[in-house]
Formats: structure tokens, C-alpha cells, sequence
């Protein structure tokens, strides 16, 4: 199964459900991919969840990171497709 | 003590340490379950609880400075801008789970404005507070406890100075000074969440003068010290809190901070927990200092408070069907424009603070009053639109006893039914949450809280800058004289 790290932003103003969201796109993700914290390390794919399009986390990730960002700034893509995108 | 990490550890602590506190003329014995004091401990574990949740982690958690390690951003000092920028957005975001004040706030301001203050205290006198007080901040920064930021005294008669009052305990002051400490004596009055907090930082209330040294300190004070006790203040209708039931329109959180007298009687106070003791020329900068950092809040929480508020609104209007008319539209609009207005107030000081000797960040001042300022109003007229909004029914809903009654239960029912497809119960919950928000004891609480609105206008006359807007009319005017 692929390591995925998952990062939140804090959700102070969210735009829509942000929770309610992320809880689709975990459950669509069973089986496909392991989810670990940021500071867990072992993974070269991130999926950054934002409440909305300041996307805050992102925008304070260091250039040189070394990662690969799925970025999610509202809930008009359908999980199934941010999944593929991760298993790429 | 040990590090307080989840909502029962907070809750825990709280019933480990005894405070001698008078709730409506009784001594309290376990405040940990105390009804009164539930909804109170409820806001101020979601501090906590949210911290833990990675969901959250981004803004409720910072990394310390001086040690590196995870800590409580209620614990922090800000090292940046965006730090100042995120403390907003995470009191909007605990406001959107609570709809209440949390209480953690004015410990952490009093935490930022102490550390600012003793490091220009030790430059100008060599004294050795700001070393002390970071001692201090790694202990609450490890165990993670809660303090209350204790700055506004009695003040008795408000035309003279502290050393001037005819009992010199309505300013708390130093009574004495030991070779192991200080003991002090006096009260800090409307202290939020100081009967489910564990130390209070007591400040001075105002700048001081030559005469009254006495009364120019800061010390970390445990609330189960000797000779500390605690008198709970009334709030509006808080015996539905108590009952725990729908009338209380949010059971589970308080209305607002929940506020209690805090006296201080010949109370021991160590030098490791002193961080002024007086250097009266200082005052003034410290209440600054405070007062600006606690200003800088209320556009976040007051904010997402009003967010729960116009949404309510708007369920009230669909409940009884006039969600669609123009003119509710219309009031909506205002009040998301009010509540857009004093968050990015708050936003706007944060993000031109700058970085104070001691390596603190601190916000813009004349923009952080002017922030304070507009929430001494705005909720008001926020509150007002949802009162016109939701209708008189908000004044005259019958008890929910009334509605479980088994005889004229089946009237409230039929009689308080908005639209088809809702319940009279759910339509019931929507307006009491209403009125729990814009009544009484709310409202008051965004007036004068973290300072009356004319101590926001005496900031604007000294931080306006007049002569220098005078300057750039007359070169624009061409008068030269």
C-alpha cells in the first residue's frame, strides 16, 4: 500500500465541509493508501487538505521540499480522482 | 504538575487543585463538576482538545522558541508575523466550535506582554526579570496550564490615584517584601476563567506615577495559594445553564468567559514567580502593551462568534419560511459585512505588527484599538438584525417544560410550528442559541471587554498621529505658516 503523508490546514474559515470531505476521500482511499503524519516521514507523495483557497500550509512549505502535493482547496473534484492522482 | 494534554487531564487538574471559590453565597467543593462552572470548563477544554486533533494542529499548536518542542499556541510567543496572523485565525476557529469565549487568551496576552516588558524592565534597571520569566514559560509551556491574564483592579474612586484611595486594597499591591518574596493584597475584578484556571499573572491596571510603587508589580500567582479567593459572577439566565436544558440555547458552552472577583489577602508570592516589582514607569507600557494584544483578539472570536450568529439567523428565517424575502436577505448581508469588518481589523493589526527588543511580536497598535473599537458596536448591531430577523418569538418562547408538558405540550407543538419538514423543537433550539448569543451578559462582554470603548478613543487621540496629518494638509492647503 502507497505511504501517503496527509496534512490539515487549522480550518479557521472554512468554505465548505472541510471534515465532511476529507472523511469521503479517506473512506474512498481504503485499501489503497497508508496515511501518515507529516512528522512520520517515508513518503514522497503529500495530501494537503485546505479549507480554502489560501491554502496556508502550502504556501508556507519550503521550496526545496521534497515531496510531490496533492493540494485540495474545495470539495468540487470528486475523491475517487484525488485518490488516482496519490496512486499515480 | 503533570503536562495537561487531553480534556479530561484539564478537568483532572482542575479537581486536584482546591481554589476557595463562592458560587451565589456557597463554597464550592469540587469545581471540576460544578454546574455553574461546566459550560465554562467545557470552552476552555476545546483549547485542548482541538490541539490534539491533526484536523487542527496547523493553528491550535506552534513550535516553542526556546526549547523547540510542540507546545499550545495559547502558550507561545510570537516570533513572526504569521504567528500574529494565525493566533486570529485560530480564536475564529475555536469560536466556530464554541460559539463562546474560551478564556485562554487573556493568559496568553499577559504571557507576550510580560516577556516584551521585563526585557526592556532588565535593560534600563539590570534587574533580572526577563530571565525569571522565562523560566516561567517553560513551566507553562511544558505542563500546559491555565492561566488568567488578572489586569483590571476594582479602582474605587476613579478620579484619584491607587496610593490616593481611601482603602488602598482597590488596587492590588504589595504590602510587604521579604528576603524569600513578596506578599500581596487587593483583588483583580471580571477575571475570565479564573475559577477553572490554575494561576493568575496579576498586572497593573494603568500607568503609574511616582508615589505609587507599591502598587507596580507582576507575579505569577497560583489560584490555590493561601489567602486567594474566588467570587463568581452572575450572568443572564444562568440557571438554565444549570437546568442543562434547550432553553439554555447552548447547553454545553458558556454564554461568555464566565467571570469571578479574584481577592488576593496577604498572599505570598516568591521572587522566581515576580516579574515587576516597583518600577512604576513601566506600568504604562505593560498596560499598553496588554491592552493592544488582547484588542488585537476580538475580531477573531468575536468574528467567528457572529459567523454561528448569522447562521442561526438564517435558520431562524428558513424555519419560519422568510429565508427568501429580500429584506432578510438584505440583513444577512449586513451581518456577514460586520463580521467580515472586525476579523480583518484583527487581521489587519497582525499583519503590521512588528518585532518588539525582546524578539516578541506585537501587533499595531492604533489598528488593533480600532478593531476593539468596531466590536463594541457592530455586535450590537449585529445582534439587533437578528432580533429583527427571528421575530418577537425570541422574547416570549414558552419553557421547554412546557413543551414536554403531557397536557399542553401537544399547544407548544402545534402553536410555535414554523415550515413543514421541521420541527417545532428544532425551530425552538435555533432561536434559544440566538438569544443565548445577542442578550444580556454577550453583549455587555464585547463593550467592555479587554477595555471600555473610551479607553479604545484615548488610544486613537494619543496613537492618531494629528500633527502629522496637520503637517500633510497644510502642504497639500500651500499654508506655510
Amino acid at each position: 500500500m502507497k505511504r501517503v503523508g496527509l496534512k490539515y490546514c487549522g480550518g479557521c474559515d472554512c468554505t465548505y465541509d472541510r471534515l465532511g470531505y476529507a472523511k469521503r476521500l479517506l473512506g474512498a482511499a481504503e485499501g489503497h493508501i497508508q496515511w501518515v503524519s507529516m512528522e512520520d516521514g517515508g513518503f514522497d507523495t503529500v495530501l494537503m487538505i485546505h479549507g480554502c483557497p489560501v491554502a496556508c500550509p502550502e504556501e508556507k512549505l519550503d521550496p526545496d521540499h521534497p515531496w510531490r502535493v496533492v493540494s485540495v482547496t474545495d470539495d468540487r473534484v470528486a475523491p475517487e480522482e484525488i485518490i488516482k492522482k496519490l496512486i499515480v | 504538575m503533570n503536562r495537561i494534554v487531553t480534556k479530561a487531564d484539564y478537568v483532572q487538574s482542575l479537581k486536584d487543585r482546591k481554589v476557595v471559590i463562592y458560587y451565589n453565597g456557597r463554597l464550592v467543593e469540587d469545581r471540576s463538576s460544578h454546574p455553574g462552572f461546566v459550560p465554562h470548563i467545557n470552552s476552555a477544554a476545546m483549547t485542548y482538545e482541538l490541539a490534539r486533533m491533526p484536523e487542527y494542529e496547523d493553528l491550535m499548536t506552534a513550535k516553542s522558541h526556546l526549547t523547540g518542542k510542540k507546545i499550545s499556541r495559547f502558550t507561545h510567543i510570537h516570533q513572526s508575523v504569521d504567528d500574529l496572523i494565525r493566533k486570529v485565525q485560530m480564536l475564529r476557529l475555536i469560536s466556530h466550535e464554541t460559539a463562546s469565549c474560551y478564556q485562554r487568551c487573556v493568559g496568553f496576552d499577559a504571557l507576550n506582554a510580560v516577556y516584551m516588558t521585563t526585557y526592556e524592565i532588565d535593560e534600563k534597571y539590570g534587574t533580572s526579570y526577563f530571565k525569571r520569566f522565562e523560566a516561567y514559560l517553560k513551566k507553562i509551556q511544558e505542563e500546559n496550564f491555565m492561566l488568567v491574564g488578572g489586569m483590571t483592579d476594582p479602582k474605587g474612586d476613579r478620579s484619584k490615584r491607587p496610593s490616593e484611595q481611601a482603602d488602598p486594597d482597590l488596587f492590588t499591591r504589595v504590602i510587604e517584601k521579604r528576603n524569600d518574596g513578596i506578599v500581596i493584597s487587593g483583588a483583580k475584578a471580571h477575571q475570565t476563567g479564573a475559577v477553572n484556571s490554575h494561576e493568575i499573572m496579576i498586572m497593573p491596571t494603568q500607568a503609574m506615577g511616582p508615589g505609587d510603587e507599591a502598587y507596580a508589580v507582576v507575579a505569577a500567582v497560583p489560584l490555590d495559594a493561601p489567602g486567594v479567593t474566588l467570587i463568581f459572577g452572575r450572568q443572564t439566565n444562568e440557571e438554565r445553564k444549570v437546568e442543562g436544558s434547550i432553553d439554555a440555547g447552548n447547553v454545553n458552552f458558556g454564554m461568555v468567559g464566565g467571570e469571578a472577583l479574584v481577592i488576593f489577602e496577604g498572599v505570598f508570592v516568591p521572587w522566581d514567580r515576580v516579574f515587576m516589582c516597583g518600577e512604576a514607569d513601566f506600568c504604562g507600557t505593560l498596560v499598553e502593551r496588554f491592552a493592544t494584544l488582547h484588542r488585537q483578539n476580538y475580531g477573531g472570536c468575536k468574528g467567528g462568534v457572529v459567523d454561528i450568529m448569522v447562521g442561526a439567523t438564517a435558520l431562524a428565517a428558513e424555519y419560519q419560511g422568510t429565508l427568501k424575502a429580500s429584506h432578510i436577505k438584505d440583513k444577512l448581508v449586513e451581518m456577514t459585512h460586520l463580521a467580515e469588518t472586525v476579523y480583518s481589523g484583527s487581521v489587519a493589526c497582525s499583519a503590521m505588527g512588528s518585532k518588539t527588543k525582546s524578539g516578541a511580536y506585537y501587533p499595531d497598535p492604533l489598528l488593533a484599538n480600532c478593531t476593539k473599537y468596531n466590536v463594541t458596536q457592530h455586535i450590537y448591531e449585529v445582534s439587533r438584525l437578528a432580533h429583527d430577523v427571528a421575530g418577537g418569538i425570541l422574547a416570549t418562547l414558552p419553557f421547554e417544560q412546557d413543551l414536554r408538558h403531557p397536557e399542553i405540550g401537544k399547544y407548544v407543538e402545534k402553536y410555535m410550528k414554523g415550515i413543514e419538514g421541521v420541527s417545532t423543537e428544532a425551530r425552538i433550539k435555533v432561536l434559544r442559541l440566538l438569544e443565548n448569543m445577542t442578550g444580556g451578559t454577550a453583549l455587555v462582554e464585547s463593550m467592555h471587554g479587554a477595555g471600555s470603548p473610551q479607553s479604545q478613543r484615548v488610544m486613537y487621540q494619543r496613537l492618531g498621529k494629528l500633527p502629522e496629518k496637520m503637517r500633510m494638509a497644510k502642504k497639500l492647503a500651500r499654508v506655510n505658516e
